[in-house]
């Protein structure tokens, strides 16, 4: 029996092997964010002749987002920093498209024209009629030139300067009074602005790795808090990329992943507009589109991304 | 000193601290085993170790993780290996262990959503690192100090999932997957230093060399894990051979402590804990653990246990796992509890040397012409010591080939621990060794073979009966033991009556003194004593001397014992005569003689009569005077006991011709 000893342990040693046959599970470490807090997608480039530049810094909505629209009344209060610069502005604009006035060249569709809707105010402040434009950059033949396409309505405080009794207030209520101007009827549109958001993090001063996470820290509650990274050439802006956050407790990584995405290769400096908007549709008689209005707090920050 | 070597060895290495490996049940139960690995488990903890395979090893360890969290996957196996000792001094080890390993997911923190599909790729990282393979060699440079190296190959592997931009006619995020491994071998250098019986010492330079195979890419090299170069030390205390005592201490600030005690035949109970400046909590984590063994096979159980239940539990966040550094494969911050089982088994030769030949000597020469003396004459002889901690029974062989046609062998011997016996050896030769013509120097071999003393091989009961103290078995040759000439009570009836006496002692002649020294103790015994018959109604019944004289009286062979240790106590021998007739044995009487000391020349000094003394040759030699005294007649006094005794020899011895016969015996008893 002795002699079997040895053996037999042997044989428990397989034995042993054989009910050990199971993996070792991998340990799966938990997020400190929900991968839902944070959606990414990247945006479609601008045509270059679209109806307007991107103005997303300043009216927080994107060209695509608006293009869905005939209508749209924005507000917006603005910080933008660049290097130790920052640059407030106050911001409203309405537009008003007429969807049977097409503006098209040789069958491609640039935009509406726009309808005039006599006097508008945004409480009380008279905003400017101005004249929209379409950029034809890419037809030779018209040299670069601008074609108007009907009335828009701006007003804007710039550092204190032009209309500078108007002023972004969060957390406030607004209201535009149209008069109308046939065939539109006058009418009101009060708005509900967003509470304040102030980046304190990162600077604008910054220069940031794209193989680093980005730590943001804000201030100020957003029920929708989304960041736009456009690249910066010149005045103009390309927007690149969307993230949408959906934290609202003053914080959030941005993966180094999500910024390898954005071409470095294109484009050295970066504008991260943080935009927290109230947003909702409205309708007005005798239009028969959605209107879109949108209040929103921005932050611009210029980074240069390596 | 073995201290001052200790001293000495701190000096050379300041403060150390080790850090754990957990291929080994018994080595996870008692924590600390730098200085006290002798397994295949040396491959991690300390290759010198591998030195005390006795022959072959065979291992296996499996295990299972204690979490919290529900991702509890069974038995898993650790690893297995099988390690060899050959040319007495040296050992090998090799390991296979598919379950040192440690790998992470890495979640996503975020969402892809794109207009062409919603793209979640959940895992951002998955990271592997493994040490499946190791091997070992150790050296005993003596036997107290070994030496070993150790390398482990390890593989570190991460799968990174990257996102990138399409910019097509839709400008849309994708995804792929990229792999990198950084492979490694990494060596392990170590020393075991036996200081003495009870304490020993043991140092390890972990990762002292690392030959790289590949790394990773620049982006990733910071999940390469850090392989710190340490000096880990232990030492381990025996205070009894129950109680092992270790401790381990490590340059990173690390260290463990246990105990192993042994609580049953073959059974173990170990208990450890780790402790470390780069652990939280201080104390990390505790160890209990059992092991049975049983001679060739090794069987241990250990549980591991963190006190920090945040990162240890298995939940670990994103955060945690970027605040800690792993240094090890599988013992590091979030390392789960777990219980290991561990089996190994010895085979081959896996004997114990009990003895050793510490001396050779060969006595002497051979001669073939008297070459048979040499089976039953030593031809030499053997120092043999015992080098066990248990009695051995120990044979010596010797073989002078081709003069023997097999190796001639001693008889056994026991050896205590720690002895050594000096056994001789002989030789039977055959015929060949009466054809050399020419004188030869030639090696024999000489051989102890040796096993532990067996107290019996069988055992039975056999019922004995014990007599009491009194009791005698009739022969005269025992009744002498009896006497008790140094008794207290003898001696002070001596010495009081050869006191009384002594004026007259004083004008006796020299050469009668012993004769007046028995005159005057058998009339004081006399005096004193009477004749009594044996209180148990037994013949085989004997009071001591003592008894005796307390009871003032006994039968003849009372009297006679008595009267001797009397005669005995003042230097007089004595002798019993002791008669059975043949004619009726139930006559059988005991009676006595003294030696006067005299010489048979010088007779007529004590008595003119022939018949009334007896010329005996005494102890000495020398040819005496006798006087034969019948002690029962013990009231009529000396003469009268004289004159009846000196008829009984005369009818018995002369007469009788008893002695002749065989039917007297005299014995003498001082």
């Amino acid at each position: 029996m002795k002699k079997l000893l040895p053996p037999l342990f042997l044989l428990a040693n397989i034995i042993v092997f054989l009910c050990g046959c199971h993996d070792k599970v991998p340990l799966e470490v938990t997020p400190d964010q929900p991968a839902e807090d944070l959606e990414v997608a990247s945006l479609q480039p601008s045509v270059e002749t679209s109806l307007s530049k991107s103005a997303v810094d300043t009216t927080g909505v994107l060209n695509t987002e608006q293009s869905k629209y005939r209508a749209t009344m924005f507000l917006s209060g603005v910080k933008y920093d660049v290097g130790t610069t920052r640059q407030t502005v106050s911001y409203s604009s309405v537009t008003f498209s007429d969807k049977n006035l097409p503006v098209d060249l040789d069958g491609r569709e640039l935009g509406f024209r726009g309808i005039d809707l006599g006097r508008v105010q945004i409480n009380g402040m008279d905003m400017i009629q101005t004249q929209r434009f379409i950029h034809l950059f890419d037809l030779p033949i018209f040299d670069g030139r601008d074609t108007a396409v009907g009335p828009a309505y701006v007003l804007a405080n710039r550092n204190g300067k032009d209309a500078k009794d108007f002023n972004f207030r969060a957390n406030s209520q607004f209201e535009w009074n149209v008069s109308g101007k046939i065939p539109i009827d006058p009418f009101r549109v009060p708005v509900q602005t967003p509470d304040e958001i102030t980046i304190i993090s990162p600077k604008s001063t910054s220069i940031i790795s794209k193989n680093d996470d980005l730590h943001v820290q804000w201030t100020g509650k957003a029920e929708s808090f989304r960041l736009i990274i456009s690249g910066l050439r010149g005045s103009d802006i390309q927007p690149i990329l969307q993230i949408n956050l959906k934290k609202s407790d003053g914080n959030i990584t941005i993966p180094a992943k999500i910024l390898a995405l954005l071409p470095t290769n294109t484009y050295r400096t970066f504008v991260f507009s943080f935009i927290s908007s109230k947003t909702m549709e409205s309708q007005v008689s005798n239009f028969s589109d959605e209107i879109f209005v949108a209040a929103s707090s921005i932050h611009d920050v210029v980074l240069t991304v390596q | 000193m073995w201290w001052s070597r200790l001293g000495i060895a701190a000096l050379l290495f300041p403060a150390l601290a080790a850090s754990q490996h957990l291929s080994s049940a018994r080595g996870i139960g008692l924590a600390a085993f730098i200085a006290s690995s002798n397994d295949l488990s040396s491959l991690d903890w300390n290759p010198a170790g591998l030195v005390f395979v006795k022959d072959w090893q065979v291992g296996a360890t499996n295990f299972f993780s204690l979490t919290t969290n529900g991702r509890n996957n069974g038995l898993i196996f650790h690893n297995t290996g099988i390690a060899k000792q050959f040319l007495s001094n040296n050992a090998v080890g090799i390991r296979y262990a598919p379950g040192n390993n440690s790998q992470f997911v890495i979640p996503n923190i975020f969402t892809v959503i794109d207009t062409t599909s919603n793209i979640q790729a959940k895992v951002d990282k998955q990271l592997s690192y493994a040490e499946h393979y190791a091997l070992g060699y150790a050296f005993r440079f003596n036997e107290d100090l070994s030496f070993g190296i150790s390398a482990r190959y390890r593989e570190e592997q991460i799968t990174d999932t990257q996102f990138f931009t399409v910019r097509d006619s839709l400008t849309y995020i994708s995804t792929k997957t990229l792999s990198s491994s950084a492979n490694s071998w990494n060596l392990d250098l170590g020393m075991l230093w036996e200081l003495s019986p009870q304490w020993k010492l043991g140092v390890v330079a972990e990762n002292l060399f690392k030959i790289l195979e590949s790394e990773f890419p620049e982006d990733l090299r910071s999940f390469t894990l850090d392989t710190r170069k340490a000096i880990r030390s232990g030492i381990s205390y025996m205070p009894r051979k129950d109680l092992l005592l270790a401790l381990d201490i490590s340059t990173t600030g690390d260290g463990a402590a246990g105990y192993e005690w042994n609580v049953w035949d073959n059974l173990q109970l170990r208990q450890g804990i780790i402790v470390g400046n780069t652990l939280s909590p201080f104390i990390n984590a505790a160890t209990v653990g059992l092991g049975w063994s049983a001679k060739t096979i090794h069987a241990d159980l250990a549980y591991l246990h963190f006190y920090d239940r945040g990162t240890h539990s298995g939940n670990v966040t994103l955060n945690d796992f970027t605040s800690h550094s792993i240094h090890d494969v599988e013992f590091h911050p979030f390392t789960s509890d777990q219980v290991r089982f561990s089996i190994s088994v010895d085979l081959g030769h896996t004997k114990e040397p009990l003895a050793r030949i510490d001396y050779v000597e060969v006595t002497s020469d051979i001669y073939p012409s008297s070459s048979e003396t040499f089976a039953y004459r030593p031809i030499g002889r053997v120092k043999v010591r015992n080098i066990s901690d248990q009695p051995i029974e120990a044979k010596v062989g010797f073989y002078l080939k081709p003069f023997m046609d097999a190796p001639t062998e001693t008889r056994r011997y026991v050896i205590q621990p720690g002895a050594v016996s000096d056994i001789p050896f002989i030789a039977v030769f055959n015929d060949l060794i009466k054809s050399v013509t020419e004188p030869q120097l030639r090696d024999g071999d000489v051989y102890v073979i040796a096993s532990p003393a067996e107290e019996y091989d069988d055992k039975s009961q056999a019922r004995v009966r014990i007599y009491s103290r009194n009791n005698w078995n009739g022969e005269a040759l025992t009744l002498r033991y009896f006497m008790t000439p140094t008794e207290p009570d003898v001696l002070r009836f001596t010495r009081s009556v050869v006191s009384s006496h002594k004026d007259h002692l004083n004008t006796v002649n020299p050469a009668l003194l012993k004769f007046e020294h028995a005159k005057i103790l058998f009339n004081e015994f006399a005096l004193r004593l009477s004749y009594v018959n044996d209180p148990k109604l037994s013949k085989d019944w004997v009071q001591y001397p003592g008894e005796t004289l307390s009871l003032h009286g006994g039968d003849c062979d009372d009297m006679t014992v008595c009267f001797a240790s009397l005669l005995a106590s003042v230097g007089v021998s004595s002798a019993f005569i002791d008669v059975v007739p043949p004619n009726n044995p139930g006559d059988a009487h005991i009676y006595m003689m003294f030696d006067t000391g005299l010489e048979a020349s010088k007779a007529d000094v004590v008595s003119k009569n022939r018949k009334r003394y007896v010329v005996r040759r005494n102890q000495d030699g020398s040819e005496t005077i006798w006087i034969p005294i019948e002690t029962t007649q013990i009231t009529k006094g000396f003469e009268e006991a004289w004159a009846t005794g000196a008829k009984e020899y005369l009818d018995d011895v002369e007469l009788g011709l008893g002695l002749i016969k065989g039917w007297v015996k005299i014995v003498d008893v001082q």
